[in-house]
């Protein structure tokens, strides 16, 4: 009758041995994984322009429709950007589609993941705050 | 009928379609792109390859062979398949990966064909193109490297907008679509876009705002001119975006003018009205509904009771609805108890209309009596309506003779459709009778020049010629009485006195006399420049005599300078009759159905209202009520009415803009446009179309919410709950118009002078020209002539991007002729040395203005053309409620600025 004791005991110590599994968070931050999908960000390119082009596309294709985008003509013929480019983060489910419908490579999805807020509207990323994350 | 097999199914077909014609029609898809099913195909693209047996061993296109029985049709195979990919990649070779930032990205029928076709690489090579960006045309924009050049939007512009300002320049692989010059310089009507498949052609006015699958599409009628052309108003949020026209329609059949298309943003405009406004310490202040409401019931009653109701006036509107009109005509006659109602249509459509009630009737139906159906039988209709034809009557026509207008600027439809028959070669002659040098005249067979304001006599002539010369022929065409004295009063007017008003001598009077008698199946358009003269009313007089004699088969088309300014007149907002032209004796009719009193007193005429305003007459107009109407956008003098206006103790003006007759109003009321307003408008060609009413703006009201408003407070009400109501009301009071419900009435429409068309079956009652109907024949005046004090002549003039004050506002129209210009013959101004931009004075007995010159060849010498359309070309100064004046011509030696 001890055995099953010592058995459970034994087990304790093996854990205590053991690397943990889960990490002291909020002290220590997890390093996740390359293809992890975080919220959406908007991206430039190398001349420093904003990539994307208003195609809409991603607007179109999100299913919590957390996407606006409202477009602008520039100086020449061929320019269009967006003025206004919203994602609401309370919406978005991180599901990646608007990256994959882009056909710009203009949105990823970034790494990060801490979005826990007290008020909503703090969620709702305009251009500039997608371009600086 | 004969049959066609295709992928191994039999249809039936006509002789003639082509395999993509039967296909369509049973729904079986052939990818295709450079055929278009408004246009005649050419067979550029080759997309459309099918294998046809029998017929020659390699894949014929679809869209130019013609079925033949028992054809046995595949339109898919592995070969067809193989063909289109290549074909597809050929075409894509040079094509700009631009779907991100393309405007027709959604829509694209090239898009769609290289996702239909799975093509996801383009593996040929050859030499890059530079494409010739146009980012300069107005309102347009073109990227020939998406052009996959199909000619479409070349044929559309020139067989059916007839401008032909597109064409293809060099050859083979360097094939492209030019417009000449480095920008456009053409009608703006924008069909190029609505054909081209690809985003070669885009509209400037919505680049970049949306996406083609973001869009709401709404049918609308357009508020413009008469024609009753279907657009599509395509909205985001509530915004809207663009006007397109659809090509499943009949009534334009897809094409539609620069107005409908570009000049549409005034239902958003900033500065549309949207709150009732009361003139207090001289200035126009924003009050409540209710006070303004108050405040004119007020008014009206102290006016009423101190000068009598005979001393309010009212002028209803063009713009207006039919429900607006006739609630409107109601108001005036039984709630205001006045009998001086009309509109500003008397000065020009409601002349032609009153000569044609007077020859030919008013219409009239005979009930047969005693039948047991549900609803009564129709024995006999009669009436002028039946000689009005409509645009299908045109399509069938196979002469066409055009007397007094300038038919594209004021109702573009009739040109289509004339372009279309002529392509169609159904359309055997075009003759065209004419002042004004235009593209459409050259495209005619014969075309003859008149003096500015003969266009009565043109017609006296043709008469003249038709009794000289018709003999035997003539008979049996028109039956009426007094034949024998137009014949005399025709033979009195020696052919010196015609040929000296009109510049056209016997022969070629007797030359259209005959073209008209020989034709089967003639049409007749007439306009503006001969209803819109002083005498325009005898000189109509004179179309109505022919349509007697030639009764039996000539078919009037009027143009229709407004949306409605047909139904403003069935709608009886006219001094001369009641609703459905009855005539004023019938009052007992209307009071029993409005169960108000209505005067019997013939009222005064628009031109009568505005002197008596002025304080002509014995018994002032005190009160002017105006829906939709801008007094100083008429040929009214402008002097006159601004006298007319100043004295007036009250005005109220119903408007959706403060236009500058609303903004000397004392009450303005913000009134919805046509475009929002649900009810019907009718088209010059008597067409009976159901706007839905899609409302932009939140404050203004239906125009005859408000008027029932009023009635309220005067303590005699018109309860109307909706506009279907008020047109059931119209259908008990005007039988040809009680063909539908309101809500019922189909997507094309009504022709109501077609009563057997619909409700009625076609039970067999007889159409007639009333025997006993007698000729008119009053005298003409001279047109005005030159003299050494008036060197010139004036002829007012209309502009194909602006419709009388309204699109003013709109974006197409202040973009495509932002100023009013006085246009004169190039080598006029050299003998008066002036130039481009300068400006002259131009003084007629009646007034004098400066503007700024443009010049033309296509004036004619000695003449100055101007329109009424535009607020800082005030020709109302010179002219007096007609459209020729002599005039002198004086060069200030003033540039304009920014221009010369
Ligand atoms: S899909 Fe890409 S280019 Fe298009 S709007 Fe979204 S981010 Fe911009
Ligand atoms: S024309 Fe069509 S295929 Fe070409 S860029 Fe535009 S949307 Fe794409
Ligand atoms: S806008 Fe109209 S007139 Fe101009 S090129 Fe296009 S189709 Fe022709
Ligand atoms: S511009 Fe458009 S309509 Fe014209 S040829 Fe090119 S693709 Fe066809
Ligand atoms: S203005 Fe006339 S021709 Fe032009 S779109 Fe409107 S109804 Fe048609
Ligand atoms: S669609 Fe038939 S050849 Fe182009």
């Amino acid at each position: 009758m001890i055995g099953p004791l010592l058995k459970g005991l034994g087990k304790t110590l093996e854990q205590m041995f053991r690397k943990p599994i889960t990490i002291e968070y909020p002290e220590k931050k997890r390093e996740v994984s390359e293809r992890f999908r975080g919220h959406p960000r908007l991206l430039r390119d190398e001349t420093g322009r904003i990539k994307c082009v208003a195609c809409h596309l991603c607007e179109t294709i999100c299913p919590s429709k957390a996407i606006t985008v409202v477009p602008e003509g520039g100086p020449q013929m061929h320019d269009k950007h967006p003025r206004e480019f919203i994602v609401d983060l309370a919406r978005c489910i991180f599901c990646g589609f608007c990256q994959e419908a882009c056909p710009k490579g203009a949105i990823m999805l970034n790494r990060k993941y801490e979005l826990a807020q007290y008020r909503r509207d703090v969620l709702i990323y305009d251009k500039e705050k997608l371009l600086e994350e | 009928m004969i049959t066609v097999t295709i992928n191994g199914k039999a249809y039936e077909a006509q002789p003639g379609m082509t395999v993509m014609q039967v296909a369509d029609a049973n729904g079986i898809r052939i990818p295709r792109l450079c055929y278009h099913k408004a246009l005649s195909p050419i067979g550029a693209c080759r997309i459309c390859v099918v294998e046809v047996k029998p017929g020659p061993p390699r894949p014929v296109p679809a869209c130019t062979t013609p079925v033949a029985d028992k054809m046995q049709v595949v339109t898919e195979s592995e070969t067809l398949t193989h063909y289109r990919r290549e074909l597809l990649q050929l075409l894509l070779i040079n094509h700009p990966l631009d779907c991100p930032i393309c405007d027709k990205g959604g829509e694209c029928e090239l898009q769609n064909l290289t996702r239909e076709l799975k093509i996801s690489q383009q593996p040929y090579q050859a030499a890059k193109l530079t494409p010739q960006y146009d980012s300069q045309s107005p309102l347009i924009e073109r990227y020939p490297d998406r052009c996959v050049n199909c000619e479409r939007c070349v044929r559309v512009c020139r067989d059916w907008v007839g401008a032909a300002a597109l064409y293809f320049d060099n050859r083979g692989y360097r094939t492209a679509v030019t417009a000449g010059g480095r920008v456009m310089d053409c009608e703006f009507c924008g069909s190029c876009i609505g054909v081209c498949p690809t985003g070669a052609i885009i509209d400037k006015t919505f680049k970049y705002s949306a996406r083609a699958w973001q869009l709401q599409k709404e049918a609308a009628v357009c508020p413009y001119c008469g024609g009753g052309c279907h657009l599509v108003l395509e909205t985001k949020k509530g915004q809207l975006k663009r006007v397109t026209a659809s090509f499943d329609e009949p009534v334009n059949g897809g094409i539609i003018c620069s107005r409908g298309r570009f000049s549409l943003d005034i239902v958003q405009h900033e500065r549309r009205l949207t709150e009732p406004l009361i003139r207090k310490d001289g200035e126009l202040r924003p009050v409540a509904w209710e006070e303004a409401l108050d405040f004119v019931a007020d008014r009206i009653r102290e006016i009423g009771s101190r000068h009598g109701p005979f001393a309010l006036a009212g002028i209803g509107s063009a713009r207006a609805t039919n429900e607006s009109n006739y609630v409107f005509q109601k108001f005036c006659r039984a709630v205001l108890g006045t009998a001086h109602v009309d509109t500003t249509a008397a000065l020009d459509h409601q002349k032609i209309l009153r000569a044609l009630v007077h020859v030919l009737g008013r219409p009239r139906v005979t009930w047969a009596d005693g039948e047991g159906t549900s609803h009564r039988a129709i024995r006999e209709v009669s009436g002028f309506q039946l000689a009005l034809g409509t645009l299908d009557d045109l399509d069938r026509a196979d002469t066409v003779l055009v007397v007094g207008s300038d038919v594209k600027k004021e109702m573009p439809p009739l040109v289509w459709r004339i372009n279309q028959a002529q392509k169609r070669k159904s359309l055997r002659e075009l003759l065209i009778v004419s002042s004004r040098h235009t593209r459409f005249r050259s495209s005619a067979r014969w075309s003859g020049t008149c003096r500015p304001g003969g266009a009565g006599f043109v017609i006296l002539g043709i008469l003249k010629g038709l009794f000289e010369t018709g003999g035997e022929k003539l008979r049996g065409l028109g039956d009426f009485r007094r034949e024998e004295v137009l014949r005399r009063r025709l033979d009195a007017t020696k052919w010196d006195l015609v040929q000296d008003a009109t510049g056209l001598d016997r022969e070629r009077m007797v030359f259209l006399a005959d073209r008209l008698l020989t034709a089967e199946r003639p049409s007749l358009v007439v306009g503006y420049d001969l209803a819109g003269l002083g005498d325009g009313y005898d000189a109509a007089c004179y179309v109505a005599d022919l349509l007697l004699v030639l009764g039996k088969k000539l078919k009037l088309h009027l143009t229709a300078e407004k949306a409605n300014t047909q139904g403003c007149s069935d709608m009886g907002v006219s001094p001369h009759w009641l609703p459905g032209y009855a005539p004023l004796e019938d009052a007992d009719r209307f009071e029993a159905v409005w169960k108000m009193e209505v005067p019997r007193d013939p009222g005064l005429t628009l031109a009568e209202i505005v002197a008596a305003a002025a304080g002509e007459g014995p018994s002032p107009i005190r009160g002017l009520w105006m829906v939709g109407t801008d007094l100083f956008g008429t040929s009214l003098n402008r002097s006159a009415v601004e006298a007319a206006l100043e004295r007036l103790e009250l005005l109220v003006c119903q408007e959706a803009f403060l236009n500058p007759t609303a903004a000397m109003a004392h009450v303005v009321f913000p009134a919805r446009l046509a475009v929002e307003t649900e009810g019907s408008l009718t088209s010059g060609e008597l067409r009976v179309q159901r706007q839905e009413g899609k409302t932009f703006a939140s404050g203004p009201r239906d125009d005859w919410e408000i008027l029932c408003e009023v009635a309220r407070r005067l303590g005699r009400p018109m309860e109307y709950a909706s506009a279907a109501q008020i047109f059931s009301e119209i259908c008990q009071v005007f039988p040809h118009y009680d063909q539908y419900g309101l809500p019922d009435i189909p997507a094309e429409g009504f022709w109501w002078n077609r009563l057997y068309r619909t409700k009625y079956g076609s039970m067999g009652w007889r159409r007639v020209l009333d025997p006993s109907l007698k000729a008119v024949i009053p005298w003409l005046e001279m047109p005005p002539q030159v003299s050494e004090e008036y060197p010139f002549l004036l002829l007012v003039s209309r502009s194909l991007f602006q419709s009388g004050t309204l699109s003013r506002y709109g974006l197409g129209a202040r973009t495509l002729e932002p100023q009013g210009l006085a246009w004169l013959h190039p080598q006029d101004a050299r003998d008066l040395q002036v130039k481009e931009g300068e400006r002259i004075r131009v003084a007629s007995a009646s007034g004098s203005i400066t503007a700024p010159v443009g010049l033309d060849r296509r004036v004619p010498r000695r003449t100055v053309q101007a329109s009424l359309h535009f607020q800082d070309l005030p020709v109302q100064r010179l002219t007096d409620g007609g459209i020729v004046y002599p005039v002198r011509v004086i060069p200030t030696a003033e540039v304009e600025p920014g221009q010369g």
